[in-house]
């Protein structure tokens, strides 16, 4: 390959170049790095936030943003908690399916206020998930009454604490469940957004919506469809969370919409609406996880991790905001 | 007389691309001297050249005598070089007053800004150029016209020397044209040069003194205006004869394919009735602002409709958005492609798939990919679109490629009716041409089209027939030798006796 063309795939894989060295540089500093241990703590954590990201993606090729997804989780969270409190003796598979319905009905509802607003009422969509992320967050907090939901059974857990395969090493299992879970969700979500009609008609009212509405398609419902998966998404974060935890905290995902939002663009989904990918938002979650995990093995105080984090982001996005000017 | 700008041997050089080789040509003090060209022949690179926009690879520019190296768009408006572009640069929310002192702000000797004395100066220069415009209107009220005028209100309060007009007339109407060309005649008293950009031959007679073709990026003559013809210009331009470049055909008319009566939206159109046949292209000519693009985006269900019904082939229909006039194989190509025809930052695949996806749509609603890549190619080869390949990028095409992917995107829709508003806006001769040959291959058939088009010559030389707007009415239809520029302008033109 020529100098050009290497060059080429690097700038459109710069997340994917900059995850190798943070991996490289973190495991020079740090033997402990790239144990099975660490890699599988890694992708546990990744799971909430990439479930997270998938929904987010479609709101921000769309040209939108929603910040209420936190705020959703915590709401999903504790309306599992409470359903799941009226089936002690629940199993396993009940209990999944109790977590994963009431994931999406509260993520439908949270959904539609927010596409409803943003797509039939003309609402700004960062005024718009600012106050619904405000509300829902009361809302956590009024419905627990400001404490943690607890007292759940094992069989709640399943889904995000839990591991299957057992090996040698790790006789616990060697796979988390949740990890099953969110590549199940990943996979659908980019399926959907890369090779469906209606995946394609999101690109193009995120591209142009004068255009998608000339050439037929209907960009409220487009629009009303985007925020709901991406709530139903955020919702589906947060039941994973309550599972994990066994219990439902009301200040759960505080804080959790922006690093989904930085992972969506440092995996190259625009901000300004028009291009991205579900798959591409992976990497930079790994960004993130990495980052995380890492800084945590070095022993650095915890809240350095947002101020790298919010540097990368910066920096990932004048990248983006040269490249294209460079295109043009 | 010593002319006031002069460019000598400039080439300019991209990476890949040579846009300028060694042009030269003179520009004097109250000349009107015009650049005609094909889309890419260096117009643009001419300009910003002149401007200060770029650096010239080779050359020199020499303004009043002396060599200048403008390094900022900035210095060569402080030298007296002016340009307004074909993009109007006019802040929407600011007065007409602040959008001429925009940058060069009158102070009071505190440092606050003379509110008092901008607006005095800018009412004093729209007083001369004698337009009824107040210093004190929200420019975004203004329409096109009213807007450019601000441009040249700005030129004339920076004493520029030298105007560059790039395209000024092609988002006006005939009447507004003449409003134009009454400033440029001012700007000519006043000893201005002023250097002319325009596709429409047409407007070389009226205005201009001499005429530069450039082709390929090379400078191929400089004639004057009054000893040549348009067709020695044409074939200046495009390095053969070109004959009757609007292929008019003898159509024959086929059965009714559309049949509107009484359209109405308040406030913007009334008792709108046309018919619409198979094998016939119909004109929509008048004056910009009388509501031809409001009546075809309510026909096609993009805006709404207050009143009235609509015939495909004898069926009432009603089209509630635009998918319910695309399923009935209606397309319509807008005024504005770069703004709502195309997704400039999608490729050919894409744009020209976009209406037909949900119509080939494979189990479970995932996209035909091998359906869209046929069709692309289908059409890219049909309508002869210049590109790389099918994952060319539209925003790097011209702009008559840009519209054939557009015709495209409703031939793979398999529209039977087409509505182009405003078609070759901004392209240049030879691909008019062809969209004209593809236009007639459309309509032969057993298509129709209906064409709003501003431009005279076009809707003359186009259409079978002609249906004229008047301030959102129709106030008359023309065939055969009755469509001349005499009728349509008096059909269109708002007079004292025009409302009866």
């Amino acid at each position: 390959m020529d100098k050009a063309k290497i060059r080429n795939l690097v700038s459109e894989n710069i997340v994917v170049v900059v995850l190798l060295l943070l991996c490289i540089g973190f495991g020079i500093a740090n033997d402990t790095f790239f144990t099975s241990k660490n890699v599988t703590n890694i992708l546990s954590q990744m799971c909430i936030n990439a479930i997270l990201a998938t929904g987010l993606t479609y709101v921000i090729i769309l040209g939108g943003i929603d910040i209420s997804v936190g705020s959703v989780a915590a709401v999903a969270g504790v309306a599992a908690a409470f359903a799941g409190l009226k089936f002690p003796g629940m199993g396993v598979p009940f209990a999944i399916l109790l977590l994963i319905v009431c994931g999406i009905i509260v993520g439908l509802v949270c959904g539609l206020v927010n596409g409803i607003l943003i797509a039939y009422f003309d609402v700004i969509p960062m005024i718009c998930t600012l106050s619904t992320m405000t509300i829902w967050r009361g809302a956590a907090f009024i419905l627990t009454g400001g404490q943690p939901v607890y007292g759940l059974p094992t069989s709640f857990a399943y889904l995000g604490a839990n591991r299957i395969m057992a090996t040698e090493n790790m006789p616990n299992g060697s796979v988390p469940v949740i990890t099953i879970f969110t590549i199940i969700v990943v996979a659908i979500m980019h399926i959907l957004l890369s090779q469906t009609v209606f995946g394609r008609h999101v690109f193009a009212t995120g591209s142009n919506r004068a255009v998608a509405h000339l050439s037929g398609i209907n960009v409220k419902r487009i629009t009303l469809a985007s925020h709901v998966l991406c709530s139903v998404t955020a919702a589906l974060a947060g039941v994973c969370i309550a599972s994990k935890l066994q219990n439902a905290q009301p200040n759960a995902g505080n804080g959790y919409e922006m690093f989904a939002i930085a992972s969506t663009v440092l995996g190259g989904t625009s901000l300004q609406g028009g291009s991205g990918s579900v798959a591409r938002a992976m990497f930079g979650c790994a960004v993130i996880a990495v980052i995380k995990t890492g800084m945590d093995l070095m022993n650095i105080y915890s809240y350095w991790q947002n101020v790298v984090i919010g540097v990368i982001i910066i920096l990932a996005v004048v990248l983006d905001m040269a490249q294209k000017k460079q295109k043009n | 007389m010593e002319p006031i700008l002069q460019v000598k041997n400039i080439s300019k050089e991209f990476p890949g691309v040579k846009a300028l080789t060694d042009v030269s040509a003179d520009f004097y003090a109250g000349e009107v001297h015009t650049l005609v060209g094909e889309n890419g022949a260096g117009k643009s690179t001419l300009i910003k050249v002149m401007s200060g926009v770029y650096t010239p690879t080779a050359g020199t520019v020499v303004f009043e005598g002396e060599d200048i190296a403008f390094s900022s768009p900035g210095q060569a408006i402080d030298a007296g070089i002016a340009v307004i572009h074909q993009e109007l640069s006019i802040a929407k929310d600011l007065t007409v007053a602040e959008n001429v002192w925009l940058g060069r702000e009158i102070k009071k000797k505190c440092g606050l800004l003379d509110k008092a004395r901008m607006n005095k100066e800018t009412q004093d220069i729209l007083d001369f150029m004698k337009v009824h415009l107040k210093a004190v209107t929200i420019a975004g009220t203004l329409n096109a016209a009213g807007q450019q005028m601000i441009e040249i209100a700005k030129v004339i309060s920076q004493n520029a020397k030298v105007v560059i007009m790039d395209e000024p007339t092609s988002s006006l109407s005939e009447h507004e044209i003449g409003a134009l060309f009454e400033q440029v005649h001012i700007l000519k008293e006043k000893n201005v040069a002023i250097i002319y950009i325009t596709h429409r031959l047409k407007e070389l007679t009226e205005i201009c003194e001499r005429v530069t073709v450039l082709r390929d990026g090379r400078k191929v003559d400089t004639m004057t205006v009054a000893a040549v013809t348009e067709q020695d210009i044409v074939a200046s331009m495009v390095g053969r004869e070109m004959g009757d470049y609007y292929h008019k055909h003898q159509h024959t008319r086929g059965k009714e394919m559309i049949r509107v009566e009484n359209l109405t939206r308040q406030g913007v159109f009334e008792n709108i009735s046309f018919t619409a046949y198979a094998g016939e292209i119909l004109g929509f000519s008048g004056l910009v602002g009388a509501g031809r693009t409001e009546v075809m985006e309510a026909l096609f269900g993009a805006t709404k409709l207050d009143d009235g019904r609509i015939y495909l082939e004898g069926e009432e229909v009603k089209f509630h958005f635009p998918k319910a006039a695309i399923v009935r194989n209606v397309g319509l190509v807008t005024e504005d492609r770069r703004r709502t025809g195309l997704l400039l930052a999608k490729n050919i695949v894409e744009n020209i798939s976009l209406p037909s996806l949900p119509f080939h749509k494979k189990k479970l609603g995932f996209v035909d990919r091998k359906w869209e890549k046929e069709t692309a190619g289908k059409y890219m080869e049909k309508l002869k679109v210049k590109a790389p390949g099918m994952n060319t990028v539209l925003s790097t095409l011209s702009g008559g490629n840009q519209q054939k992917v557009i015709l495209g995107k409703w031939m793979a829709a398999d529209s039977k009716i087409l509505i182009l508003d405003e078609p070759t806006r901004g392209i240049d001769v030879n691909a008019r041409s062809e969209f004209y040959t593809l236009m007639n291959e459309f309509v032969e058939n057993g298509g129709a089209i209906i064409m709003i088009s501003s431009e005279m010559p076009e809707v003359i030389g186009v259409s079978d027939r002609v249906i004229v707007m008047r301030e959102g009415r129709i106030s008359g239809e023309l065939t055969d030798d009755e469509i001349n520029e005499q009728r349509i302008i008096s059909l269109a033109s708002i007079t004292s006796d025009a409302d009866e």
